[in-house]
């Protein structure tokens, strides 16, 4: 585009159509975010129902401060590597829901450990609601039926032994975050 | 009354209507901040001339300039302000209502 030079109100229409086409949503990027935690968080969980049945159980919630921190420590490295350029209201909105999200289950899980609970069923409860926004305001399918699931593994994590809510909530992570994580990843393709 | 005759009595934001000042805005409609790269991209404009509009529209008040620090290199980062937006649709009204959409 040249220096100063006025132009006709049809390219002036095409410019502004031209330019709103390009500021593109690019939520699909996302997809490596839902993995990382998807696959972190699941780890935590069968790590901890691991630690659950064997004799080591008075550290067994170990896992999930420890795959948080490192989530955390990964998720701030891929926002500062990455080129910011431009960033649509729908992924600044998405940013700050999860960033919130994130210091209430470090503060969830910080309580449950502090009072001597089981902190599944509220992480549950986060994840979900996360999830289901997400898939919401970006319309994708997957990531609302993966609220759904949420939601869905908290009243039954009420129901299960002690032991087995983590696996609820393995199994919640695969079907909430890594499921929709990848088909968002096959969409990029 | 023909066409060229109704442009006379509409209105144009002359701050607006020349094409890297419209770009940029109109690009701001729908990010909620972009940088000085993103902008040099999309507008395909030399950085001097860049650099020269977002001034303008800064001064006239219709985008926000955020200046900080990426590693060791300046970074300069817009956000389109609420006088901004305003102008912005009143100056897609006045070009509608020349091209009688």
């Amino acid at each position: 585009m040249g220096e100063e030079q006025s132009f006709t109100t049809e390219q002036s229409l095409e410019l502004i159509s031209n330019m709103i086409s390009k500021a593109k949503d690019n939520f699909r990027e996302n997809s490596f975010l839902f993995l990382l935690w998807g696959w972190l968080l699941s780890a935590a969980s069968l790590t901890r129902f691991l630690l659950d049945i064997t004799a080591e159980a008075e550290y067994s919630y170990a896992p999930f401060p420890i795959m948080a921190a490192v989530g955390i420590v990964i998720t701030l490295m891929y926002y500062s590597k990455k080129s910011q350029g431009a960033e649509t209201h729908l992924n600044y909105f998405l940013r700050k829901l999860w960033t919130i999200l994130i210091i209430g289950f470090v503060l969830t899980v910080f309580i449950s450990v502090h009072q001597n609970t089981d902190p599944t069923v509220y992480i549950l409860i986060i994840e979900g609601i996360g999830t289901a926004v997400s898939g919401m305001v970006t319309k994708f399918t997957p990531l609302k039926l993966g609220g759904c699931i949420f939601f869905t593994a908290a009243v039954l994590a009420l129901f299960v032994p002690g032991e087995y809510k983590t696996l609820v909530h393995g199994a919640a992570i695969i079907a909430g975050f890594i499921i929709p994580g990848y088909l968002l990843k096959n969409l990029n393709e | 009354m023909n066409k060229e005759e109704t442009t006379e009595y509409v209105e144009i934001d002359p701050l607006l209507n020349m094409p890297v000042r419209l770009a940029v805005v109109s690009s701001l409609i729908k990010l909620k901040q972009a940088d000085f790269a993103y902008f040099l991209k999309v507008t395909q404009t030399t950085q001097g001339n860049l650099s020269h509009q977002l001034k303008k529209l800064n001064q006239a008040g219709y985008i926000g300039i955020i200046k900080t620090y990426k590693g060791n290199y300046p970074h300069t980062i817009c956000e389109l302000t609420p006088k901004g937006l305003k102008a912005f649709e009143e100056y897609v009204k006045a070009i509608k209502k020349i091209l009688y959409i």
